[in-house]
């Protein structure tokens, strides 16, 4: 009885971690790769450069990037597995943000961390495919029907060290979500 | 003064082992042997192992010191090196960048105890998508230089590797290594080396 009770909780404990191990996996598609539908929206958007296709998968499910530079920004549009726009991406210096958002997010960042330096700023825009074409074009100024949020990349300071945190603020500068990245293993790159 | 010049070439067989001692630091160990297979003429010959073990210490998020210890068994010879590395490694876009300053220091019985200084900049790419996943090729391209303080003397390394990250603990590396020796002196010494290193997290 014991025995089998034994080999019964190896057998949970065993499914239950490997259940847990975070699977990531992103690759480069070709145009004909990605779903029908993001194909049309990106193609009706004619940007001017070379568009890159990627898929990516995890625990989460199956996603679509398109990314392009245009006007000097890099963009990243995200798409769900049936071809649905889910937010773009915009990559901006965080010194081109509004003067009153910066000092907003410096002082968030202020409480939360000892030391901190941005690394990489992205506008995240999640809206109607009409109302984010309108707004990358410039045909409009920003509307309510946009939710407009950023994404930061921060090397900051809890503690004692530094680590890499993805940090999402929302357009008042509250913060939604913070994500802590795991450290680099570049052992091929030292020895 | 006349050019002369040399060519070898063999295969350099590594494996290298790291264990986590604490958030910081880890102990990475490796054996390297190298065996010859054209000097002058086709042939096979065994000339020598490296037994090496570094202490690496992070001082940031991307970068690191290493103090190691080499031991080469030459022939009947032994060869003690110590060194001290530091490392910085660049994360980009779509590839990492990894830079590494070198210090050595050469110990042989009854000789003078040499120096020598590298700098390597290497660069590792996904062949598919924009960071390399488990279960896929990378390309990694290596450039070194290296100056020998005693013979007052340069030496040039290009290294071309194919790797593959087999899991999160693991990854193994084909490759060449080909190296451009006396540079300075003018008498050209060519080898060029198959490398295969195995790179495995205890």
């Amino acid at each position: 009885m014991m025995k089998n009770l034994l080999i019964v909780s190896i057998l949970l404990i065993s499914s239950i971690s490997f259940s847990q191990e975070k699977f990531e996996k992103e690759y480069r598609i070709d145009f004909s790769e990605a779903p029908q539908k993001s194909q049309q929206i990106i193609t009706k958007w004619e940007f001017p450069k070379k568009v890159k296709w990627y898929a990516e998968e995890s625990n989460d499910g199956k996603t679509f990037e398109a990314k392009t530079c245009f006007q000097k920004h890099r963009y990243s549009i995200e798409f769900s597995e049936i071809g649905n726009i889910l937010d773009v991406e915009k990559t901006v210096k965080f010194k081109k943000l509004e003067r009153n958002l910066q000092l907003i997010i410096n002082k968030a960042l202020s409480k939360n961390y000892k030391k901190f330096k941005i690394k990489k700023t992205q506008i995240q825009l999640k809206g109607t495919e009409n109302e984010l074409y309108k707004m990358i074009f410039e045909l409009k100024s920003i509307t309510k029907s946009i939710t407009r949020n950023y994404e930061l990349i921060v090397k900051a300071k809890k503690d004692n060290d530094y680590d890499l945190y993805e940090i999402l603020f929302d357009e008042n500068g509250n913060i939604i979500k913070e994500l802590k990245f795991k450290p680099i293993n570049s052992i091929n790159l030292e020895f | 003064m006349n050019s002369q010049s040399n060519f070898d070439a063999g295969l350099l067989p590594k494996i290298v082992l790291s264990k986590k001692i604490d958030d910081k630091t880890k102990w990475v160990n490796s054996i390297e042997s190298r065996a010859i297979i054209y000097d002058d003429e086709l042939q096979l010959s065994y000339n020598l192992v490296d037994i090496s073990s570094i202490l690496s210490i992070k001082t940031s998020l991307n970068q690191s010191f290493n103090f190691g210890y080499i031991l080469r068994f030459r022939d009947s010879e032994i060869i003690h090196r110590t060194f001290q590395h530091y490392n910085f490694v660049n994360q980009l876009n779509a590839f990492k960048v990894g830079h590494r300053f070198a210090f050595e220091q050469f110990y042989q019985s009854k000789r003078q105890t040499t120096f020598r200084t590298r700098y390597r900049i290497s660069a590792e790419k996904a062949l598919n998508g924009e960071k390399v996943d488990v279960k896929e090729f990378y390309l990694k391209l290596g450039n070194e230089y290296l100056y020998d303080f005693e013979g007052k003397d340069l030496e040039v390394r290009l290294t071309p590797y194919l790797g593959y990250k087999a899991s999160e603990k693991d990854r193994i590396e084909f490759g060449l290594d080909y190296r451009i020796g006396d540079f300075i002196n003018n008498a050209t010494e060519n080898n060029l080396w198959f490398r295969v290193t195995w790179y495995y997290q205890l």
